[in-house]
């Protein structure tokens, strides 16, 4: 693709415009995908950008950050001398898929050889359009702005499939890596993961921006399909550049004793929005959803979970922390949906935040709708500052401030990462939050 | 080692300490006694660097450096300690962590060498048994669901731990029942060697059977108001404070 910058001033249109001559270059490639790229592009330009007040983007205004105009990226390539390792966040028994702004790149994956786990990208993938009945199957284009504008440029998504009864032995990362070294490129990567009955798959989706990368925006969408007592692991990791923009989108369809447990921990980046939506479809879904977030300086990061129970007997558990420095603004929008026939449902959720600053910001909200009678729910939102006795009585001992608001820190989001399966990667965590308080400021 | 003088300090704006002195000599026991409110807590809370307290008057010297431009963390790395009065719960962070940062801190302020995971636990072992407490509430969150004589026993051990030059107790026997009381002293008379120093703020007597002071002080209003050895507390504990009251106000 060449480099093209349009002046266009209305987004929207531009975006089109792109879309346009992105579809004459790649519906050549696979064809089942075309019917779906159409439908997207439809929905996008009759929702366009989420405006000021739309009610699910009331605190996150990203028509005003995202400005005017956007093109595709022109360049693939990894930077010379770009070290992978700095990426990969887990060493042994992880295979690792690349994708820069959203088109995968070969020599940089690694080609993963195990019986009846498919991980790689569709065009590697033998009769990949049978997942036409799952693509797309669950990500909502005509609510969801931005996985309608991503569904207008799919081409070429990451399918992670596991055949029944399968443990995936491998843990699979996926590196997005986004961003040019031109102004205002946009990307739309596409994930899909189905597990089939009884099967096992733990996923790790990592999102970094390419050194040296200008302002830029990459609209993510990731489709996480569960049959029958199947469980997956899925992680969201996000340290994208302070010029970079980035929402996510991700389903979470969960058939009868599936479970699922999902991680999104944002860390850096100028805008974030994560939108998480978990249908437990059929009896004995079990969801665990637990986040971290800890904007700083003038970062924006906001997350909105849908969990909707469908069916009786199914459990869902929610907790997200939040540390707000410098004057960051965060906003988390928790709905939990008890349908009529969701009879014993469980559904737990709690979101924490704490202040740093007198600048940093929060606007919180638990949302519980419940048309069932025989139900367990809770909710609650705290937001408070440091305390300053704790403080005191550790510096006291001889521990230096930032040591010691570090270890308060560190406690308060102990609680979330605890819920974490894997400990490598907690422990992962633990230090990238020790790192990011160590900047934050107060 | 800590010379107070003329100290004035206060609070939102209210003056508590009002011209408050007091030499504290090297491994001297000073118990510091008075009525509620008479700014025995300040005092406290001032020496160890808290920055709600407002510094008005005066000097604090110790071991002749001015202490009131020190940070708390640089006063408990030159040796300061103070076993506070009301310790804070801090959920989430475990008394093993909390102690074993705190202990390294002081360790690399004197260009040592921090101790490893073994030594730590060697060094935690031998003080836990000095203070009789169970090692199971080292891995519990610093003083979160601590009943109130554990709260203040944690604090003796912590000073075991941390070996201060000074340590100011701020009624670390209230609240304690009699075993209680025993033991936190027995923990702080192993610490007596001749050279650390202590100010023991307390409103019982019975305490100073078992930590016998040097001096005995009464603050009262902001001032030490009278000072003499351990049988002033005698008296205070059977004439109460009137008296002194009366004599200040002549
Ligand atoms: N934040 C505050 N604002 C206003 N006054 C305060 C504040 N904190 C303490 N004081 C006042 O300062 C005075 C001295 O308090 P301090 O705690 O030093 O007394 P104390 O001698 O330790 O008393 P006790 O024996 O009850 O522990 C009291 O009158 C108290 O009410
Ligand atoms: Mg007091």
């Amino acid at each position: 693709m060449k480099n093209k910058v349009i002046g266009n001033t209305d987004i929207v249109s531009g975006i089109l415009d792109e879309q346009n001559e992105f579809t004459s270059v790649y519906s050549k490639g696979q064809a089942w995908l075309n019917e779906l790229r159409i439908a997207g592009k439809n929905a996008f330009s009759e929702q366009g950008v989420p405006k000021f007040k739309d009610e699910e983007w009331k605190y996150t205004h990203i028509a005003k950050a995202l400005g005017e105009h956007y093109h595709l990226p022109h360049t693939y390539s990894l930077p010379a001398n770009q070290d992978l390792s700095n990426y990969k966040l887990l060493d042994a028994n992880t295979v690792t898929l690349v994708y820069i702004n959203g088109i995968p790149v070969p020599e940089l994956s690694d080609k993963l050889i195990s019986e009846g786990v498919t991980a790689a990208p569709a065009s590697d993938v033998e009769n990949s359009s049978e997942f036409k009945t799952f693509l797309g199957s669950v990500a909502d284009i005509s609510n969801h702005n931005f996985s309608a504008c991503n569904t207008a440029f799919l081409n070429n998504p990451c399918i992670i499939n596991v055949k029944a009864g399968v443990q995936s032995p491998k843990t699979i990362q996926i590196i997005h890596l986004l961003g040019t070294d031109d102004n205002d490129s946009m990307c739309f990567p596409r994930t899909l993961i189905h597990t089939e009955k009884g099967a096992y798959v733990e996923v790790v989706e990592s999102y970094y921006s390419l050194p040296n990368s200008n302002q830029n925006f990459c609209a993510a969408v990731t489709e996480i399909i569960e049959e029958e007592n199947s469980h997956v692991d899925y992680y969201k990791y996000e340290d994208v550049s302070d010029s970079t923009i980035l929402t996510t989108n991700t389903y979470f369809k969960l058939q009868r004793d599936s479970r699922s447990e999902s991680f999104t921990f944002s860390l850096n980046g100028k805008l974030i929005r994560n939108d998480l939506d978990i249908k437990l479809t059929a009896e004995n879904g079990h969801a665990e959803l637990h986040g971290i977030y800890l904007p700083n300086g003038q970062q924006h990061f906001d997350n909105h979970t849908l969990v909707d129970h469908i069916s009786p007997h199914c459990y869902s558990n929610e907790l997200y922390k939040g540390v707000m420095g410098g004057s960051a603004h965060a906003v988390f929008n928790g709905k939990v949906y008890v349908r009529r026939d969701a009879q014993k449902t469980n559904a737990y959720q709690s979101n924490n935040n704490i202040l740093l600053s007198d600048e940093a910001q929060i606007d919180t909200k638990p949302q519980l709708e419940i048309y069932a009678d025989d139900v367990k729910c809770s909710h609650g939102a705290t937001t408070g500052q440091l305390d300053d006795d704790a403080l005191f009585y550790l510096r006291a001992r001889g521990i230096g401030e930032n040591e010691a608001r570090n270890l308060l820190v560190t406690a308060f989001s102990g609680e979330a990462l605890n819920e974490i399966p894997n400990e490598t990667l907690r422990d992962v965590f633990a230090d990238k939050i020790h790192r990011k308080l160590s900047v934050m400021s107060h | 080692m800590l010379n107070i003088k003329d100290l004035r300090a206060g609070i939102e704006g209210k003056e508590i300490l009002k011209g408050l002195n007091l030499s504290v000599g090297e491994g001297e026991v000073h118990a510091i006694m008075g009525p509620n409110g008479s700014g025995k807590s300040t005092l406290a809370n001032v020496l160890a660097g808290r920055d709600d307290y407002e510094v008005l008057g005066g000097s604090v010297l110790f071991e002749g450096n001015d202490l009131i431009e020190m940070s708390p963390e640089d006063r408990a790395r030159a040796g300061i300690f103070l076993a506070f009065q009301y310790p804070v719960e801090i959920p989430g962070v475990s008394n093993a962590n909390f102690l074993k940062t705190a202990v390294n801190e002081i360790r690399k302020s004197q260009g040592l060498e921090p101790l490893d995971s073994k030594d730590f636990l060697i060094l935690m072992k031998e003080k836990l048994a000095l203070v009789e407490m169970d090692k199971q509430m080292t891995s519990r969150a610093v003083n979160e669901g601590f009943s109130g004589g554990e709260k203040k026993r944690n604090e003796i051990f912590q000073m075991a731990m941390l070996q201060p030059k000074l340590a100011v107790l701020d009624e670390t026997d209230s609240g304690l029942d009699i075993d209680a009381l025993k033991i936190v002293a027995n923990g702080v008379n192993a610490l007596r060697d001749g050279k650390r120093s202590f100010v023991v703020i307390t409103h019982y007597q019975r305490l100073l059977d078992y930590i016998v002071p040097d001096f005995v002080h009464v603050l009262y209003n902001g001032q030490i108001v009278k000072s003499g050895t351990k049988e002033l507390a005698l008296e205070l504990e059977e004439k109460g404070y009137d008296w002194i009251k009366n004599e200040v106000a002549v």
